[in-house]
C-alpha cells in the first residue's frame, strides 16, 4: 500500500467526547416547547370569561359558530348549549372577549337575531344565510361585571343603548296597539310603544313606549297621549274628513302626543300617562286632573236639571273653562220659604280663565268677582240635545244689574244663577213623531196609488187622448155656427113665422063647421082609446115611478137634508147678517113702489079714454061678426066641412100612431125601471157634500158680503120703478088710450071696408085651399107612425144610455164639483158674484139715468104710427087677402113637399140618426166620464 | 449489504477497525478526521446521534400537540364558520359518511405521526442496549428505513391546507385559510424526519453481540 504511493496521511484526531456533552439540538425542542407554550399562552391570554345567557329556545344557536355581537361585530362565540337546571330555559355559554366582558352587567341585553317580518320591515334577513347570532347591547360603563344573564324572548323595538325616555302608557284596551306601534308627535314618529300587557289586576293595559331623545324633552306632566289607531271619519259641517295618521298607525295602531298646556314639569323615565281615546278627549282630560289649582264656586239653579251630571262642562264664551264637580241640591232661604234648590259646585281651571296655574285662587276669584258685577251669570243650557243633557254657561249682559259673588256662601263662593235656557227637545221631537205616527199614511198611499193608477188608465186611453181635439174643434163648429148670420137671422125669422102661423090659426079658426068637428072629436075618441091602451101600460109604469120614488125614498136624503139644514143654517145665518136684514126694507121700498105704480095704472086704467075702449071693442067684434055672418053666407063653412074631414083623416093617421104608444109607453117604463136602478144614492151622498161644501161657501165671508150687494141692487131697482112711475105719469103715456082708441077706431073702419070689399070671397078661396092643406097634411100624417116608431127607437137609444154610468160619471163629477166647492178659486166666486152684482146696480142706474123710460116712450109714439099704419094697411085688406091665399098655396106645396119620402123626411129620420148617434157619443162621453170625473174640471 | 440470510454476523467496518465514509463511501482506516477522497468528516459512528434524535424527536413531539389543538382550517362559507381540528375533521368525515378520506386522513394525520414518534423513540431506546437478537436488528433496519421513507408523506395534510388555501379565496362566499394547527402539524413532521435523519443506523450494528 505504500508502493502505491504510500497511504494518505492519517488524520487521526481523538474523537470528541460527544456522548459526553449536550448537543446543541436540544435547543430545538426547547424552542418547540417554548413555543408551544408561547401559542398555549397567548390563546389563553386572549380567551375572555365565559358567560351564560338563558334563552326561551336556542333555535338557529350552533356552539363554536354562533356569533355574539356587539353593533354588529363580533365580541364572542357560543361554546355550549345547556339546559338550565330545571330545563325551564336553554343556557347558552358564551366565550366573551376579553376587552368587552368587563361591560357586561345588569344593564346588559341579548337576543337573537333572526329573520323577522313586520309592519315596520323586514329586519335581520342577512340571518337566512349566515344564521342566527347573538345580539348584545350594555352600556359603556365598567361597573357589577356579571357572568349570567337572560335573555330577552325576541329582538327589542328599541334598542336598549338608545337615548330617550321610557314612560309608561296606560289604556283601559289595548286591542288598537300592537307592539312596536309608532308613538307619534304631530304626525312624526318620535318613538314606539313595546309590548303591551295586562297590569297585575288585569283592568288595564300598560306599555313601555319609548320617546327617543330629542323628542323626549317634549314629555312633560301636561303631555297627554291618545289613541290615533286606524283611522277617523268625522262628518261635520264641513263635509267628510277621513283622518289617517300613518300607515303603520293604521295597521299596528299608534299613539300620539302632545302638550296641551303650558306649564308642564319634565318627567321622570317610568311616568306614567293614561291613552286617551280621542285628542279631544285628551285635551279635555286636563281638566280632570288638573285638581291642585281647581277653583271651586257654587251655583243655585231653579227648577228641573235632570241633564246636569258630574262631569258637565263649564262653558265660558264657548271655551271650556271648568267641571261641574258635583251636583246637589240644597234647601234655600227664598223669601219666607225654604225651598229646595238644585247647587252645582263648579271646579273652574283658572289657566282656562287666563290665570296663571301658580297664581293663588283669591286672583282668580278676584277675576270672576269683577266679571260678574259686569253682568256675569251662570245659567243651565243644554249640552246635548239629543241626549239632553245639560252644561253651565257663563253668560253676561249688561242688562242684568251688577251683583256680586257671595263670598260666604257656603260650602263654596256662590255665583249668582240666571234662568236656564233648556230646550226640551225630546219632548217636541216625540210630538212631531207621534204626529207623524198619527197621520193616515198608508191610506194616503192607497189612494195616492189608485189616483195615479186612474189617472195612468185615463191619461193612456185613445178616447182621452182625443177628448182634447175634440173639444176644439166642437167650440170651432160652435164658434161657427154662433157667428153664422142664419144664425142670427132666426129670431127675424121666427118672429115672421110665428106672425104668418097666427093668421094661419085664424083662418082655421073662422072656417071650422060644428059637423067635421064631431067627426073630428070621433077621430079624437079612438085616439084617446089607444091612449087607454097605452095606459095600460101606465100601471107598471106608475109602479116603476113608484119604486123609483122609494128609491128616492130611501136616498140618503137624511144626510142630504142634515147638509141642506146646516146650509139652511150657514143661509140663515147669512140672513140674520146685517145685509140681509136691510134686504126687507129695500124689498118693501120696492113693492110700495110697485104698489104705487099699479094706482097709477089704475088711474090709468080708468081714464075715460080707456073707458071708451070697449065700446070701440064692442063695436069691432059687432063688425067681426057681420065678417062670420058673410062667411057663412058664401060657403066657406062647406069648404071648412071639408078641411075638417081632412082633420078627421089626419087624426086617423095619428090614431094609427098613438097605436104604438103602449110600446113607446113600455120603453119609458124600462127607462124608468133603469132611472130606479140609478146608483142615486151615491149622487144624493156627493150632493150632500156638495151641500156641505156650498155651506161652507155660503159660510165664507165674500158670501156674507153678497146681501149688501143684493141690497144695493134692489135699491137701484126701487129706483128704477120710481122712474117707471113717473114714466107712467107722463104726458106721453097719458095720450096713449086716446091714441088707442083711435086704433080700434080705425080698425073697425077696415073691417067695415073688409066688409064691403070682396075680402070675404076670397076668403072662402082660402079656406078651400086649406082643404087641399088639409089634404096634404092627411097624406103626410101616413108617416107619424114612421115617426113615433122613430122616437120609440130613440127612447129605446135612451133607455139603453148608460145612464148609470153618466149617473156615476155625474156622481163623481159631482165629487169634484165637491172639490171644487171647496177650492179657492170657488171661494173667490162670491166676490165676482158681488161684483157681478155690482155691476146690475151700475146697469140699472144707467137704465134709470140713461133715458130708457124716453126710449119705451118713442116705442109707444112708434107703435102708434105703426097702429096708423095698419089702419092704412087695412085699407089694402082685400090685397092682403089674395096675398094670403098666394101663402096658403106656398104652405100647400110646403104640406106636399113634407109628404112621405120627402125631403122633410129623411131630413127628420137623418135628424134622428144622428140623435141617435149623439146618444152614442153620450154613452162614451159617460164611460170617459167614468172613468176620470176629473177631466171635466181639469180639461183632460 | 442483505445480511438477512446470513446467520453469520456481518464484519462491520469498525470490528475491521475501518471507517466508512458515509457521503461517498471510501473506507479511512480507524482515527482517520476526514475522508480522503470527499473529504467529509469521518466518523465510525455519529457523535450525539441519540442525543438529536431525542431532542428533534421531543420537539416534533411538543409541536405535535397543539397541531391537535387548535384548528387546522378556518372555513368560511356564506352559511357558515366552521373551524376544525385534525380529529374532528377525521370525525366530521366519518359522519358525512365519507369513511376513505376519513381513514385516508386519520393514517396521514394521526396514524403516521404518531407512528413515527413511537419507532423512533423505540429506535432510540432499542440502542442503548446490547445484544440484540440478529432478527430484532433487522426489523430495527426494516423499521428505521419504514420510517425515513414514509416520514415525507405525512405532509399531505399540510399539502391539502396548503392548497385550499390558496385555491379556496372566493371573498365573502367561501374561504379556508389555515390555523396555527397547520403550521404546528408541519412543524412536528418535519422534526420526526429530523429525528429520523439523526438517527445513526450503524448503531445497531453495535448491538451484535462481540463474539469475536
Amino acid at each position: 500500500m505504500a508502493d502505491a504511493g504510500g497511504p494518505a496521511e492519517m488524520d487521526v484526531r481523538a474523537p470528541r467526547g460527544a456522548n459526553g456533552r449536550l448537543s446543541l439540538v436540544w435547543l430545538v425542542p426547547v424552542a418547540a416547547l417554548a413555543i408551544s407554550l408561547l401559542i398555549a399562552w397567548q390563546t389563553y391570554s386572549q380567551r375572555g370569561p365565559l358567560v351564560t345567557i338563558d334563552f326561551e329556545n336556542a333555535a338557529g344557536i350552533k356552539p363554536g359558530e354562533t356569533e355574539l355581537r356587539y353593533r354588529e361585530v363580533p365580541v364572542g362565540v357560543v361554546e355550549d348549549v345547556t339546559f338550565a337546571a330545571d330545563l325551564s330555559s336553554v343556557r347558552v355559554a358564551v366565550r366573551i372577549d376579553k376587552e368587552i366582558a368587563p361591560y357586561l352587567d345588569s344593564g346588559a341585553r341579548f337576543w337573537v337575531v333572526r329573520p323577522e317580518v313586520s309592519t315596520r320591515g323586514i329586519s335581520g334577513l342577512e340571518t337566512v344565510l349566515s344564521g342566527a347570532y347573538i345580539e348584545g347591547t350594555w352600556d359603556a360603563q365598567i361597573e357589577g361585571t356579571q357572568v349570567a344573564f337572560r335573555g330577552l324572548d325576541r329582538t327589542p323595538f328599541v334598542r336598549p343603548d338608545r337615548d330617550g325616555t321610557r314612560v309608561i302608557l296606560r289604556s283601559a284596551d289595548g286591542g288598537q296597539v300592537a307592539a312596536g306601534a309608532p308613538v307619534l308627535y304631530r304626525g312624526i314618529e318620535v318613538g314606539q310603544i313595546e309590548s303591551p300587557m295586562l297590569n297585575d289586576d288585569g283592568s288595564a293595559i300598560i306599555m313601555n313606549a319609548f320617546i327617543e331623545a330629542p323628542h323626549d324633552r317634549w314629555l312633560t306632566t301636561a303631555t297627554r297621549f291618545w289613541d290615533t289607531s286606524g283611522f277617523s271619519v268625522s262628518l261635520d259641517s264641513a263635509g267628510v274628513s277621513l283622518n289617517i295618521e300613518s300607515l303603520a298607525a293604521l295597521v299596528q295602531g299608534g299613539v300620539s302626543f302632545d302638550t296641551v298646556i303650558e306649564g308642564g314639569e319634565p318627567v321622570a323615565p317610568g311616568h306614567l300617562f293614561d291613552i286617551f281615546t280621542t285628542e279631544a278627549a285628551a285635551r279635555e282630560s286636563l281638566f280632570t286632573t288638573d285638581i291642585a289649582s281647581e277653583v271651586l264656586v257654587t251655583a243655585v239653579f231653579e227648577g228641573s236639571a235632570s241633564g246636569l251630571s258630574q262631569g258637565a262642562r263649564v262653558i265660558y264664551k264657548g271655551l271650556r273653562v271648568g267641571k261641574v264637580q258635583t251636583v246637589t241640591a240644597s234647601l234655600q232661604q227664598v223669601g219666607q220659604d225654604r225651598e229646595l234648590r238644585l247647587l252645582a259646585v263648579l271646579a273652574l281651571q283658572p289657566a282656562r280663565l287666563g290665570v296663571s296655574a301658580d297664581a293663588p285662587p283669591e286672583e282668580t276669584m278676584f277675576l270672576l268677582q269683577d266679571a260678574v258685577r259686569d253682568g256675569l251669570r251662570a245659567r243651565l243650557t243644554t249640552d246635548n240635545i239629543l241626549t239632553g243633557s245639560l252644561m253651565v254657561e257663563f253668560v253676561e249682559t249688561d242688562e242684568w244689574p251688577p251683583r256680586d259673588i257671595d263670598m260666604l256662601a257656603e260650602p263654596y263662593p256662590r255665583l249668582p244663577a240666571t234662568v236656564s235656557d233648556v230646550s226640551d227637545f225630546q219632548a217636541t221631537a216625540a210630538g212631531v213623531f207621534e204626529r207623524i205616527n198619527a197621520l193616515p199614511v198608508e191610506e194616503f198611499m192607497t189612494n195616492a196609488i189608485s189616483l195615479l193608477a186612474n189617472m195612468d188608465r185615463l191619461i193612456a186611453d185613445e178616447a182621452t187622448q182625443e177628448v182634447p181635439s175634440r173639444i176644439v174643434a166642437l167650440l170651432d163648429s160652435t164658434t161657427n155656427l154662433v157667428g153664422s148670420d142664419e144664425l142670427t137671422a132666426v129670431p127675424v125669422e121666427l118672429d115672421g113665422l110665428l106672425r104668418d102661423l097666427r093668421g094661419v090659426v085664424a083662418d082655421v079658426r073662422d072656417g071650422g063647421p060644428l059637423e067635421d068637428l064631431t067627426a073630428s072629436l070621433a077621430t079624437i075618441d079612438r085616439i084617446t082609446r089607444n091612449v087607454e091602451q097605452a095606459s095600460v101600460a101606465l100601471p107598471e109604469t106608475v109602479t116603476r115611478v113608484n119604486a123609483l120614488a122609494g128609491t128616492i125614498n130611501d136616498l140618503p136624503l137624511q144626510d142630504f137634508l142634515t147638509a141642506a139644514t146646516d146650509l139652511v143654517t150657514g143661509l140663515d145665518e147669512l140672513v140674520a147678517t146685517e145685509g140681509v136684514q136691510q134686504l126687507p126694507a129695500s124689498v118693501t121700498a120696492t113693492v110700495d113702489d110697485l104698489r104705487g105704480l099699479i094706482g097709477q095704472a089704475s088711474g090709468f086704467v080708468g081714464s075715460d079714454a080707456l073707458q071708451a075702449v070697449p065700446a070701440e071693442v064692442q063695436g069691432l067684434l059687432g063688425d067681426l061678426r057681420g065678417v062670420v055672418a058673410e062667411l057663412r053666407e058664401a060657403g066657406a063653412v062647406g069648404d071648412v066641412a071639408s078641411a075638417l074631414d081632412r082633420i078627421d083623416r089626419i087624426t086617423a093617421n095619428i090614431e094609427l100612431a098613438s097605436a104604438d104608444l103602449p110600446q113607446t109607453v113600455a120603453r119609458i117604463n124600462a127607462l124608468a125601471a133603469t132611472a130606479n136602478d140609478l146608483p142615486l144614492e151615491d149622487l144624493i151622498t156627493t150632493a150632500t157634500e156638495l151641500v156641505a161644501g156650498v155651506q161652507t161657501l155660503v159660510a165664507s165671508d165674500q158670501v156674507q158680503a153678497l146681501p149688501p150687494a143684493v141690497n144695493a141692487a134692489l135699491t137701484d131697482l126701487q129706483a128704477l120703478l120710481q122712474g117707471a112711475r113717473g114714466f107712467l105719469n107722463s104726458d106721453a103715456v097719458q095720450a096713449v088710450p086716446a091714441e088707442l082708441q083711435a086704433l080700434l077706431g080705425d080698425l073697425r073702419g077696415t073691417l067695415a071696408e073688409i066688409r064691403d070689399g070682396g075680402a070675404v070671397v076670397n076668403l072662402v078661396s082660402a079656406i078651400e085651399r086649406a082643404d087641399l092643406i088639409a089634404a096634404d097634411l092627411q097624406r103626410a100624417s101616413a108617416d107619424v107612425p114612421g115617426i113615433v116608431s122613430e122616437v120609440e127607437s130613440l127612447a129605446q137609444m135612451a133607455n139603453d144610455l148608460p145612464i148609470e154610468d153618466l149617473v156615476r160619471a155625474a156622481t163623481s163629477l159631482v165629487t169634484t164639483a165637491e172639490g171644487l166647492v171647496g177650492s179657492e178659486e170657488v171661494r173667490q166666486i162670491p166676490p165676482a158674484l158681488a161684483a157681478a152684482l155690482d155691476e146690475i146696480r151700475v146697469v140699472l142706474a144707467e137704465l134709470r139715468t140713461g133715458g130708457a123710460v124716453e126710449n119705451v116712450n118713442g116705442a109707444l109714439q112708434s107703435a102708434r104710427s105703426a097702429a096708423d099704419a095698419v089702419a092704412q094697411a087695412t085699407n089694402r085688406l082685400p090685397q092682403l087677402s089674395e096675398r094670403l091665399n098666394a101663402l096658403v098655396g106656398t104652405i100647400e106645396t110646403v104640406v106636399v113637399a113634407y109628404g112621405a119620402r120627402s125631403d122633410f123626411n129623411s131630413q127628420a129620420v137623418s135628424a134622428l140618426r144622428e140623435i141617435r148617434q149623439a146618444a152614442d157619443a153620450v154613452e162614451s162621453l159617460s164611460r170617459a166620464i167614468e172613468r176620470n170625473p176629473n177631466s171635466l174640471l181639469f180639461g183632460r | 449489504m442483505d445480511l438477512a440470510g446470513s446467520p453469520r454476523p456481518a464484519l462491520t467496518a469498525r470490528a475491521a477497525g475501518l471507517i466508512g465514509c458515509e457521503r461517498c463511501g471510501k473506507v479511512a482506516p480507524m482515527g482517520q478526521a476526514a475522508c480522503g477522497r470527499c473529504g467529509s468528516p469521518l466518523n465510525s459512528r455519529r457523535p450525539g446521534s441519540l442525543q438529536a434524535v431525542w431532542a428533534w424527536l421531543i420537539a416534533g413531539i411538543i409541536v405535535y400537540i397543539p397541531a391537535n389543538i387548535y384548528p387546522m382550517l378556518y372555513t368560511n362559507t356564506l352559511t357558515s364558520r366552521h373551524s376544525g381540528t385534525i380529529v374532528g375533521g377525521i370525525i366530521d368525515l366519518i359522519e358525512y359518511g365519507s369513511y376513505f378520506v376519513a381513514i385516508v386522513v386519520f393514517v396521514a394525520s394521526v396514524l403516521i405521526p404518531i407512528g413515527k414518534f413511537v419507532v423512533i423513540g423505540y429506535l432510540a431506546f432499542a440502542v442503548r442496549a446490547r445484544a440484540v437478537p440478529a432478527r430484532r436488528r433487522r426489523a430495527m433496519h426494516r423499521m428505521y428505513e419504514i420510517v425515513e421513507f414514509i416520514g415525507r408523506w405525512s405532509m399531505i395534510d399540510v399539502f391539502v391546507v396548503a392548497i385550499l388555501s390558496a385555491l379556496v379565496q372566493l371573498g365573502s362566499v367561501a374561504s379556508i385559510r389555515p390555523g396555527i394547527a397547520a403550521a404546528c402539524f408541519a412543524l412536528s413532521v418535519a422534526m420526526t424526519m429530523l429525528a429520523a435523519r439523526a438517527f445513526d443506523p450503524r448503531l445497531i450494528w453495535d448491538l451484535e453481540p462481540a463474539d469475536g
